[in-house]
């Protein structure tokens, strides 16, 4: 598939997340992403362990919702969950389960959509997606493929600048630096004999790699040929439309339109 | 015509301050279509500063530097003189622009506004010619440093220059990645008939070439065929150069009194000359 097409279908799909209030819209857009997971043809389990990432927010934020929600009519909620705590300021109660549970939903499936876009794109391809999508941009003498280059290139070299980090580190550690010894402002300053030398090879690096882009004739977008050039296909287009129509449902019900809200009352019942 | 003609080139860091330093003073030479030079000094003789001079990334302060009939300062021209001379610097670590291999060699045609098809086919061909085909679609950071260094040569190679500088491409590897760096180098000399300058200070890598040319503080000392350039073990040594090591062994036993036959660079020379003592 297209990147750009891609993108746009996850950027729409994160604002449609925001949309959805029920438990079975939640399981609907699940089960679509399991579908694209299994097209993907990526292992689940890989797809999976980004949850690992965001365990610790995702069981904060449930833990708090439940606890200082309210809830709105005390005895409604008895009545209905027939179960209510109360102990101090802390407030355990039905309506606030509920809430947690759609919190939970939302972040797992706001993490796994983009995890999807990462695991699928390579980081070119999403840069020569961002250019393109920020092309308006241009009219505005905003340089959009500076930016899009610069993107491709931090990418490009995280991975050595951790190289060097812990090698630095290492370098720090065999003269006698301790980095987990202290309290955390000890530790942060244990901490500036590593990024001091950092910074300093960032610079010699950035020099070279300038050199290195200048004598492989790079002159910035002007007269500039890309390898692979993006192009809509029929399933881009299809998948597009998919993801409008399903925006526009989720809105219907969000918004009651015509009063189509009675289709929640199906799906909740 | 040359393809690279040098004429009392000067090159001065920081011009007219106070800590100027004179790199490179007064040098001349021509590089010819088809040679392999080797570069050779020790550290601060000025080399890699000359690298880039070549291609016009610094401009000479004073004499010219012409690839191809078009001098390195003709800004409307600068693109021709680097579609010319491509330069692979030392660290290949530094020299990578995508996180993909063929992004990343696709780089240089792109730049040059190359059609995509063809871009496409030279990436194929750059790859084929270091021996890295089947890395085409993965990642230059799991690779060793010699198989980054191949990359970094296919990534010139697809701008197809006629002369490739290597400005000690090869320091900062080990000896498999230093050995695997040369071969792909000599392939594509032999195949593609391409000009080669290398620098260097590994006196084994010089012997590899045509023709040597010695810098030392800034000056030319040395421009000669390899071959008799690298056997003079004395002169190297004066200008802090090493000669290759059965240049040095031929030296040391001719020092103690064993009568060795003709100019002794190679192990092969060296060995045809033990044999033929009496």
């Amino acid at each position: 598939m297209d990147p750009r097409a891609k993108l746009l279908i996850t950027i729409a799909y994160i604002v449609m997340l925001f949309f959805v209030d029920y438990f079975v819209v939640y399981a609907f857009i699940a089960v679509l992403l399991l579908v694209v997971i299994f097209l993907s043809k990526v292992p689940l389990h890989k797809v999976l362990r980004s949850i690992k990432a965001v365990l610790f927010l995702l069981i904060f934020t449930f833990i708090l919702t439940i606890v200082f929600n309210q809830g709105q009519g005390e005895e409604a909620e008895i009545a209905k969950f027939g179960w209510y705590a109360h102990w101090g300021i802390f407030t355990v109660c039905g309506s606030g389960l509920l809430l947690g549970g759609k919190l939970i939903c939302r972040l797992l499936l706001l993490v796994l959509g983009p995890t999807m876009l990462t695991f699928t794109t390579t980081p070119v391809a999403l840069t020569d997606a961002v250019e393109y999508l920020l092309t308006p941009l241009k009219w505005v003498k905003v340089p959009v493929h500076a930016f899009a280059m610069i993107m491709s290139i931090a990418l490009s070299l995280i991975p050595g600048l951790m190289e060097e980090t812990t090698k630095i580190m290492n370098a720090q550690k065999a003269r006698g630096a301790s980095f987990d010894h202290g309290n955390i402002f000890k530790r942060a300053a244990a901490l500036l004999p590593v990024l001091i030398p950092l910074f300093v090879s960032s610079f010699k690096r950035s020099d070279d790699l300038a050199d290195a882009m200048d004598s492989r004739c790079y002159r910035g977008a002007k007269g500039r040929t890309k390898m692979k050039v993006l192009k809509f296909r029929l399933i881009d287009y299809l998948a597009m439309l998919l993801t409008v129509a399903l925006f526009f449902f989720i809105l219907m019900l969000f918004y009651n339109w015509w009063g189509f809200a009675w289709i929640n009352i199906i799906l909740v019942a | 015509m040359s393809i690279i003609s040098v004429k009392n080139l000067i090159y001065k860091y920081n011009e007219d301050e106070e800590d100027e330093v004179t790199a490179l003073n007064g040098l001349s030479f021509d590089v010819e279509e088809g040679e392999f030079i080797a570069l050779i000094g020790s550290n601060g003789s000025g080399k890699s500063t000359l690298a880039k001079l070549l291609n016009g990334l610094k401009e000479p302060s004073s004499g010219t530097v012409t690839v191809d009939g078009i001098d390195t300062t003709d800004k409307p021209h600068i693109f021709d003189v680097r579609k010319t001379v491509g330069v692979v610097f030392q660290n290949p670590d530094n020299q990578m622009v995508a996180s993909i291999i063929e992004d990343d060699i696709a780089f240089g045609p792109e730049n040059l506004g190359v059609p995509p098809k063809e871009i496409d086919e030279r990436v194929d061909w750059a790859l084929a010619c270091v021996g890295m085909s089947e890395h085409r679609k993965g990642t230059p950071h799991r690779l060793s440093g010699g198989q980054k260094q191949r990359i970094a040569i296919a990534g010139v190679l697809a701008i197809k220059p006629r002369v490739i500088v290597l400005d000690e491409a090869t320091s900062m590897l080990d000896p498999r990645g230093k050995k695997e760096v040369m071969d792909v180098i000599e392939g594509i000399r032999e195949r593609e008939n391409m000009t080669v300058i290398m620098i260097t200070h590994f006196p084994d890598e010089a012997a590899r070439a045509d023709r040597v040319i010695a810098l030392d503080r800034g000056r030319i000392v040395l421009d000669e065929n390899a071959h008799s350039a690298l056997s003079d073990v004395e002169r190297l040594r004066a200008y802090g150069l090493d000669a290759p090591l059965p240049a040095r062994i031929a030296y040391e036993l001719r020092r103690r009194g064993i009568a060795l036959e003709g100019e002794i660079v190679t192990n092969s020379e060296l060995k045809e000359a033990i044999w033929r003592l009496k």
